[in-house]
């Protein structure tokens, strides 16, 4: 009888962890693809650069390609990375240098001589996600000139709640959420203009 | 045996959670542009390769009903002069029968492509039982186009 209690608790056991861990477990977000497009057109070189600074990150609690949560069926959270197993950062810089390419820009990288740079610095940026997903950021849009001088910047802080469902959906939201969160940043009008002027 | 029976008891708590998530249903949006804006333009809902069910003219029909100028169809049939472009992401499940899950509509500047807002619908299978997609793109619309706004 003990034997038998045994295996069906362990067959318990096992079935809820699946049933919970399922859909909750490994999942992925992909942001390298997630600008369709920006709201400014300019031509030469512009260097790209984006900064992960998120305090967990830094501090080693956390690996840079660590984008979130995804809890189970107790509110028990699993990370969610990201869809290349790169730096949250290196695709967020994808994305943006994509993007800017298609408006006229010859993007290069953040280290480079430029007559412009862009900079994202990266204070915050998690989902989690349960019913709904949250998505807390904290990101701040730097524009500078070759000389390293600040000509513009915006910043962008809050926490956005919207749809959870399944991972593919989540992942659309995650991407969709930062393509319209660096977005507004970049029709600032400051930030627009800096980065459309010719430079000297 | 008591200590195996409250944990059953426990345990049966996440099934439970489980099979309530079909009752779950939640909208959010957001929409950048002012309102005059919103009026003033012309609107192209983009039809996607894998919608068999035509929900662009469907999300076309109901934009018309809010007043906005709107219309529909694929990539190739895209009017140049159109100020903004809709796209969509239809998710689809099935419980007895398929209902539409998830559906997500994007509003973007049709020069560039940059995404100005967004309006997203998500039920349940309990909570999608007796509502017609037109029910559903109506729930999304009023988040990107809230009414009154």
């Amino acid at each position: 009888m003990s034997m038998f209690v045994r295996a069906g608790t362990f067959a318990v056991f096992a079935t809820t962890l699946l049933i919970l861990g399922g859909c909750a477990v490994g999942n992925r977000y992909d942001y390298g693809n997630a600008i369709s497009g920006l709201p400014v057109s300019g031509t030469g070189k512009l260097a790209v650069d984006v900064v992960d600074v998120r305090p967990y990150v830094l501090s080693g609690d956390k690996k840079p390609d660590f984008v979130g949560v995804q809890r189970g069926g107790f509110g028990n959270p699993f990370d969610v990375r990201t869809g290349s197993g790169q730096p949250l950062a290196a695709e967020m810089r994808d994305a943006i240098a994509k993007a800017l390419q298609q408006q006229g820009f010859a993007v290069v990288d953040g280290t480079e001589t430029a007559p412009r740079k862009l900079e994202l610095r990266v204070f915050e940026w998690k989902t989690d996600v349960m019913m709904r997903m949250k998505t807390l950021y904290d990101l701040q849009l730097s524009i500078f000139d070759g000389s390293g001088a600040l000509l513009a910047r915006s910043t962008a802080k809050g926490e956005d709640v919207g749809s959870g469902g399944f991972e593919s959906g989540n992942a659309t939201n995650a991407a969709r959420t930062f393509e319209l969160r660096f977005t507004e940043l970049v029709r600032d009008e400051a930030v627009r203009s800096a980065l459309s002027a010719r430079a000297p | 045996m008591k200590s195996f029976v409250s944990g059953l008891h426990r345990i049966s708590l996440g099934p439970l959670a489980l099979m309530l998530v079909g009752c779950v249903s939640n909208t959010s949006g957001e929409l950048t542009l002012p309102k005059e804006q919103v009026q003033a333009g012309s609107y192209f809902v983009q039809r996607h390769d894998k919608d068999d069910r035509d929900l662009a003219s469907t999300i076309a029909k109901a934009m018309q009903a809010r007043g906005l100028q709107a219309t529909a169809g694929t990539v190739a049939q895209h009017p140049t002069e159109t100020t903004y472009v809709v796209t969509y992401v239809d998710k689809w499940m099935w419980d007895m029968r398929v209902y539409l899950y998830d559906l997500r509509i994007d509003l973007r500047d049709a020069r560039d492509q940059s995404i100005l807002g967004y309006g997203q619908s998500m039920q349940g299978s309990l909570k999608a039982m007796g509502q017609t997609h037109e029910d559903i793109i109506n729930r999304a619309l009023d988040q990107l186009f809230p009414p009154g706004k």
